[in-house]
């Protein structure tokens, strides 16, 4: 078995049978539920709803539907999916490094950028199911009350948008990781980019359609926003709100796919490199 | 002869200017090795180059023919370490770690499996093999650390302060056994400040301070270059006794500390002929007469001294 084999193995079961995980199980399956909740309080009574969307530029959203109900869902998900990412991508190396073992690790015949990889693609097989299971939960919930069906188009795009998001949080956190050799410091960096990003989001639909459009080059859930327009071929989004597109052409999704691969790709390599460059000292 | 490690001016300057380790050149052979010196000597940093952790900042080292830095894999392949505070995955078994650090090293699980039981008898941890690794004391783990160092039985084996932990009979103990790896032919690398276990133990010595080699050889050629050891003479008249010394030439530093007569010579068995004339022919009861610590002890000290410009 190779090195990088055996490191995701015991990474997989330490992730698996560890007390956290109840916790990331909680964490990713009650949004599911809270969403189903709230969608049939909306569908009983949608004037909960108008009153949440009379903000918005294009008016307020008067009728619940499915791709309404999975944009709620969504909304509530991002936080403990974000959060478990961070804390995921910030424990990577720098908890190795408190802990003492890196050092046992690096003295191993194996290379430095396996122990990386071994746990970044670790995270991926545990929590990759779970996004899909709570997605899966959420689109049962919908159609069960009676709002209406959410289609594959719909799901699967929401399904890439949790996966490439958690992706580029999971990289972002890899990477503070890496550098700072300190679990805290790691999680509280890769934090104020979240934060920064958030408050961008939430500040986009409100923006006059020219700052929107120049604002959404910084957000990276805008380019994850366009892999989901364009794979749930424009049911996401039942309006077209500030910088969020209801439609996307093929060129802009591809330019889209490869901004999120990039955010992904990029901080994972320089977390490989300072790894694989920096000193591993004792604790 | 073909020697297990071969250091060539290694040195290491961190970012912040200051040198850990400084044109360090070893050459060591099989057998106990042990790298001496005082807090914040290098020896540590020295070991963490030596395993692969520290990248040095120029110099060579070569671990059985395979270059550190350019042949790292197949260099780490053939070595085990235990860092100066062993570490270990709390939630984990023994058994389990060792199994996980064997199959890491290359073993297969099989291979792994046995040698993690035949190592946990070795170090006394058979009966806690199934409890996690958090619930183990500072000597367990300690002796954990020495097991994981050994799991893919490496050829080298470097050991940074492997004893620290260890109560007296279980350090006494862990120094039998690393001789008898010694005598199996490998090369056990073993950095330490304390001297007391390294003269039974030790086939080579090296001495660093400030990052710089300053005395390296077999034990018995080190204790040789001893330039005067001193004694402890505890006597019932000891201001008798220390007047008698100085009239020999071969006695110098002479001085009286309670009822005992501290005394250094180059010339030992002059010494420990004189003495027992000088205090029959007085009617004095002599009480003590002994070596103060080891020549061993004497030599580091020595040559400690002469690094910080302090002798000569």
């Amino acid at each position: 078995m190779s090195g990088l084999a055996i490191l995701m193995r015991r990474e997989l079961r330490e992730r698996a049978l560890s007390k956290s995980f109840l916790i990331y199980l909680l964490l990713f399956l009650a949004p599911s539920g809270a969403g189903g909740w709230f969608s049939y309080a909306l569908h009983q009574d949608p004037s909960a709803l108008i009153k949440i969307t009379e903000l918005l530029p294009p008016g307020p959203i008067t009728k619940v539907t499915a791709s309404v109900c999975m944009m709620i869902f969504a909304d509530i998900i991002m936080i403990p999916m974000i959060l478990t990412a961070v804390l995921q991508g910030g424990d990577s190396v720098a908890g190795e490094q408190s802990r003492g073992t890196l050092r046992l690790l690096i003295s191993k015949p194996i290379h430095r950028w396996e122990i990386v990889l071994a746990k970044y693609v670790s995270f991926l097989i545990i929590f990759t199911p779970l996004t899909a299971a709570s997605t899966l939960i959420m689109s049962l919930s919908v159609a069960v009350v009676g709002i209406g069906q959410v289609g594959t188009d719909l799901f699967l795009g929401y399904l890439t948008f949790f996966i490439a998001t958690e992706m580029v949080y999971v990289s972002i956190a890899t990477l503070f990781s890496s550098c700072t050799r300190r679990p805290l410091t790691a999680v509280a960096a890769a934090l104020v980019f979240v934060v920064l990003w958030m408050m961008l989001e939430l500040v986009i639909p409100y923006m006059p359609q020219e700052t929107a459009e120049s604002l959404k080059v910084l957000s990276p859930t805008n380019y994850a926003n366009d892999i989901l327009s364009y794979l749930s071929q424009g049911k996401a989004f039942p309006s077209i709100m500030g910088g969020f597109k209801a439609t996307v052409s093929f060129t802009e999704f591809l330019r889209s796919l490869a901004v999120v691969s990039a955010l992904i790709l990029v901080p994972l390599s320089l977390s490989l490199v300072a790894l694989e460059t920096r000193d591993i000292h004792g604790q | 002869m073909a020697y297990a490690v071969e250091i060539v001016g290694l040195t290491k300057t961190y970012p912040n200017g200051f040198t850990a380790v400084s044109g360090l050149t070893l050459n060591i052979p099989k057998g106990v090795f042990v790298l001496l010196g005082p807090n914040g000597a290098g020896k540590t940093t020295t070991v963490e180059i030596l395993v692969g952790a520290i990248k040095p900042t120029s110099g060579t080292v070569r671990i059985l023919g395979h270059d550190i830095l350019n042949d790292a894999i197949e260099a780490r392949r053939r070595i085990g370490y235990l860092p100066q505070n062993p570490a270990a995955y709390d939630e984990m078994s023994a058994a389990r770690f060792l199994i996980y650090m064997g199959k890491l090293s290359g073993l297969s699980s099989s291979e792994a499996s046995t040698k993690a039981e035949e190592l946990l008898r070795w170090v006394g941890l058979e009966d806690w093999k199934r409890s996690p690794i958090g619930h183990y004391s500072a000597g367990m783990r300690q002796r954990l650390g020495v097991a994981q160092s050994l799991v893919n039985d490496p050829e080298v084996v470097f050991l940074d302060e492997p004893t620290a932990r260890l109560d007296s009979l279980a350090k006494q103990d862990m120094v039998e056994r690393l001789k008898q790896l010694g005598r199996e032919g490998k090369c056990v690398f073993f950095s330490s400040q304390t001297l007391s276990e390294v003269e039974s133990m030790a086939d080579q010595v090296a001495v660093i301070s400030n990052g710089k080699l300053v005395l390296q050889g077999s034990v018995e050629e080190l204790t040789r270059r001893v330039e005067a050891a001193e004694y402890r003479i505890e006597v019932s008249e000891p201001n008798v006794l220390a007047k008698e010394l100085e009239a020999l030439r071969f006695a110098t530093d002479i001085r009286v500390e309670n009822s005992a007569v501290l005394v250094r010579s180059k010339e030992h068995e002059k010494l420990w002929r004189a003495v027992p004339g000088i205090v029959s022919l007085h009617g004095m009861e002599l009480r003590l007469f002994m070596p103060v610590g080891t020549k061993l002890e004497e030599t580091y000290r020595e040559a400690l001294e002469k690094a910080r410009g302090t002798v000569g």
